[in-house]
């Protein structure tokens, strides 16, 4: 009974609905960061993880990189 | 450590000095690395059973035992441990304080990997609930919990003590991890204990299987996708040097993902005996799932543009390239095999086993491999090994994955158009399952050698980040951080009362009153509803001054109440699914027709458990002409009713077992038991005839049937008094009857016992008198 209730209701219609809405939105809001204003509103939150450890791990590390790219070239 | 130093402004700014605890970060790097090898090595060797039967060297080596293992080692021993490191190490830099709790993140690490160790025992040993990626018994569940209690507590303690008010998009990931997980192991491990490592899952049939999948897709969703995203937005930008590419991006695929991500579970379960609305709920958030997670890997990709000159160079920056991309391919094809047409070609064959692995190998490995390359040069103050070993790392997993995943996308999709081949008059084309088996056998092969090529890629890591550790010594970062005054903070009513919570709040009353008002007013809020989401939406962009703090923004520095909104969105998905189904299910009339085991019937099914039988064979005939043509007719809600827990299984290396009842004869069984290749010929089955001397415990059964009674599985008193002597009884009939035609076996064997509850499957209400037990099976 309850399953021919769900199975037959116009309610399913809804997530249909909502797919359509949520995609729609979704794709504007990706566009938009995309757009310069965004990319100019660098986020200073954005710059935390680049902040470097200060020793001694990170001077190592930094040492590490240098070798490595003049290796390869 | 601390100093205070007088800054132009008349308040004292406080300057500290931290040391990481970095200590714990190499351990689970190191217990990751050594667990990935142990999972992949176990994977190999069931991708070789599956190939090549003869490699089911033992009964505690057989796959139905092993491939358990295989799974909850690479998920929770590898990835685990690997999270665990990127969670610490990240963490206490991007809140620029020490982990709060040395002895905390101690416990954390030598409780989880004594419950690997435990799983890695008992799993084997065939001590299972036989729930697919929650096997471990009750006390393991136990431990599970209280250890992620532990991890919960010293991250967020740390989060209290942070000197970074902002909380990075990475730390969000994390929160939603944490909560996410500790909620869906707790209620899908709800069980009654019997004994020491013995408990039926409280929820039924139905009811499990919904809850099951529901933790099952969100273990991959909240352990394997959710903390890998937040260790990609903070190790990509590092390992590339820039920024993520949009923050802005970052807010929407996280809140987008952590909402929609609960709803997609019954996906696992279409055509099922499921009810329809759960399904269609599955399907359509899966599909929606497309777009924030091709967003996340946008974002993830695009923050590369510029630095690609390193990519080619960097061994780190090429693996999270590359895991980036198989994340984007994982997650198209996850809500393309959740689209109900495709899954009915797709379900219960290798096609899913490539997507898995797609996912796993190429999306959690890499990441894996990148991190690990980035972090232990840091960790050990040196400089990488080998480049060029780890750059054939790359290449030879890269390969590896791709044989693997093409194998099984050919392999899934012929057995999958096999089974529904159908001559013009509707007749099987191929109407013996072995045979779609032999077909995709050579697959089997490729599998094997892209798994064992994976598997020499980790090897290669092992041994570079082994020698790398060792030309280093363990150091430990240190930053100088300015503590900052918490008076700057935002009034908590601004965040908790702000303009888009009080959009939100609004739709959701909307969307919640369609549930009380008739069809025609339902249209009219529908649209009510969508003009006030895309307005407010449009409102809230337009009124945004530049330079003004956004609501995100403030909420960002409030780990609390972003907490809070997380539980929010991660729990409405699942009331909303689950509870509608525990309600109806429990009441629906159409449940007349279920059928309890008998005691001995109940004891064979606790073999088929422990022997993992489910991991090869469904027990339910989808709503397809072409599954009943081979299987019988389809199962219906009530036929697993009282299955603690259900059996529906999500693979079928062999045929489904939902009405294998009355098929054969018990000597059929018995034959089969023995030696598949007896009965089937080109069967990969292990072989069971230790089933044969393995002897049940009757003085158990009591205590079963009991414990089922509590969970709801209507035995009688009596049934339960007599339990141990109806099922020698039953015993006794179906060993005469084996005794009949030439097959010694005794009554209490395993063997029988299992033959008797296959035998009841499918089988209408079996007669339960205690003075004649239940014999509707045996006469076969």
């Amino acid at each position: 009974m309850y399953h021919e209730f769900f199975a037959k209701s116009p309610l399913l219609a809804l997530p249909i609905l909502a797919l359509v809405i949520f995609v729609a939105v979704f794709a504007l809001i990706v566009l938009r960061t995309f757009g310069k204003k965004e990319r100019e509103a660098a986020s200073a939150a954005s710059l935390l993880p680049l902040e470097d450890d200060e020793h001694p791990s990170a001077a190592a590390a930094r040492v590490s990189n240098a070798h490595s790219e003049g290796r390869h070239e | 450590m601390s100093a205070e130093t007088e800054t132009n402004d008349s308040a004292p700014l406080r300057q500290e000095r931290i040391v990481y605890n970095d200590a714990v970060v190499r351990r689970f790097v190191a217990a990751s690395v050594i667990f990935a090898i142990v999972a992949m090595l176990v994977g190999v060797i069931v991708a070789l059973q599956l190939a090549w039967y003869p490699a089911n060297a033992a009964s505690f080596l057989s796959f139905g035992r092993l491939r358990p293992l295989h799974t909850n080692a690479a998920i929770f021993a590898f990835i685990g441990n690997m999270m665990f490191a990127g969670i610490y190490y990240s963490t206490q830099r991007l809140v620029k304080a020490r982990l709060a709790s040395d002895a905390l993140s101690s416990i954390h690490f030598w409780g989880w990997q004594l419950i690997i160790v435990a799983a890695a025992v008992t799993l084997p040993l065939g001590y299972t609930q036989g729930k697919e990626y929650a096997e471990l018994e009750w006390p393991i569940d136990i431990a599970i919990a209280l250890v992620w209690v532990v991890f919960a507590i010293n991250f967020f303690w740390t989060l209290a003590k942070r000197r970074e008010k902002h909380l990075y998009v990475a730390i969000w990931f994390y929160i939603s991890t944490i909560i996410t997980v500790a909620v869906l192991h707790i209620v899908n491990s709800f069980a009654i204990p019997v004994f020491a490592l013995k408990s039926y899952s409280v929820f039924g049939g139905a009811q499990d299987a919904l809850v099951q999948w529901w933790y099952g897709h969100n273990a991959v969703a909240f352990f394997l996708t959710t903390p890998i995203l937040g260790i990609m937005y903070y190790f990509v930008p590092k390992a590339a040097d820039r920024p993520v590419y949009s923050y802005r991006l970052s807010i929407v695929h996280f809140w987008a993902l952590v909402f929609l991500y609960i709803w997609a579970g019954p996906h696992h379960l279409l055509y099922t005996a499921l009810p329809d609305w759960a399904q269609t709920l599955g399907m359509v958030f899966s599909v929606m799932l497309w777009a924030p997670s091709w967003g996340g890997m946008l974002n993830g990709l695009l923050t590369l543009r510029g630095a690609w000159d390193k990519v080619r160079t960097d061994p780190a920056l090429k693996f999270f390239a590359a895991a980036i991309t198989f994340y984007g391919m994982a997650t198209f094809e996850g809500p393309l095999l959740s689209i109900k047409s495709v899954n009915s070609l797709a379900h219960y064959t290798d096609w899913i086993i490539g997507h898995v692995h797609a996912g796993a190998l190429g999306w959690n490995g890499f990441m894996a491999a990148g991190m690990f390359y980035w972090l232990v040069p840091r960790l050990y103050g040196t400089k990488l090994h080998s480049k060029s070993l780890a750059d054939t790392h790359f290449y030879i997993g890269t390969v590896g994955i791709i044989l693997y995943v093409v194998s099984m996308w050919v392999s899934g999709v012929t057995q999958g158009m096999m089974w529904r081949a159908l001559d013009d008059k509707g007749v099987l084309l191929y109407p013996t399952f072995v045979e779609t088996l032999i077909a995709i056998r050579p697959m089997y092969w490729v599998r094997l050698a892209g798994g064992t090529m994976f598997l020499v890629g980790m090897l290669m890591m092992f041994y570079n980040l082994y020698r790398t550790a060792r030309s280093g010594k363990a150091v430990d970062g240190e930053a100088t951080v300015t503590v900052e005054s918490l008076e700057s903070q935002v009034p908590w009513k601004n965040v908790v009362f702000g303009a888009p919570v009080l959009l939100v709040t609004v739709v959701c009353v909307l969307l919640g009153a369609l549930a009380v008002v008739g069809i025609n007013a339902s249209v009219g809020i529908v649209a009510l509803t969508t003009a006030v989401a895309i307005g407010g939406t449009l409102a809230l962009q337009l009124s945004r001054k530049d330079g003004e703090t956004t609501w995100h923004r403030l909420l960002e520095g409030r780990a609390l109440i972003f907490t809070a909104f997380v539980v929010i969105a991660v729990l409405i998905g699942g009331v909303a699914e689950i509870i509608p189904t525990i309600v109806t299910t429990r009441t629906d009339p159409g449940m007349a027709g279920a059928a309890t085991y008998s005691a001995l019937e109940l004891e064979g099914r606790d073999v088929y458990l422990r022997e993992g039988c489910y991991t090869c064979h469904s027990q339910m005939i989808r709503a397809m002409p072409f599954e009943s043509a081979r299987y019988g007719d389809i199962s219906r809600i009530a036929d697993s009713q009282y299955d603690h827990p259900f059996q529906w299984g999500s693979k079928r290396t062999g045929p489904d077992l939902a009405r294998v009842g009355g098929k054969y004869p018990n000597l059929w069984h018995y034959s089969h038991m023995r030696d598949p290749r007896a009965t089937s010929p080109g069967s990969n089955m292990p072989p069971y005839a230790f089933l044969v001397d393995a002897k049940v415990d009757f003085g158990r059964t009591q205590d079963k049937l009991q414990a089922h009674k509590t969970i709801g599985v209507p035995y009688t008193d009596t049934q339960i008094k007599n339990a141990a002597a109806d099922a020698r009884k039953q015993g006794g009939m179906i060993a005469k009857d084996l005794h009949d035609q030439g097959a010694e076996v005794a009554p209490d064997s395993e063997l029988v016992a299992l033959a008797a509850y296959l035998q009841h499957l499918g089988q209408p209400p079996t007669v339960l008198e205690p003075k004649t037990p239940a014999v509707a099976a045996a006469g076969h």
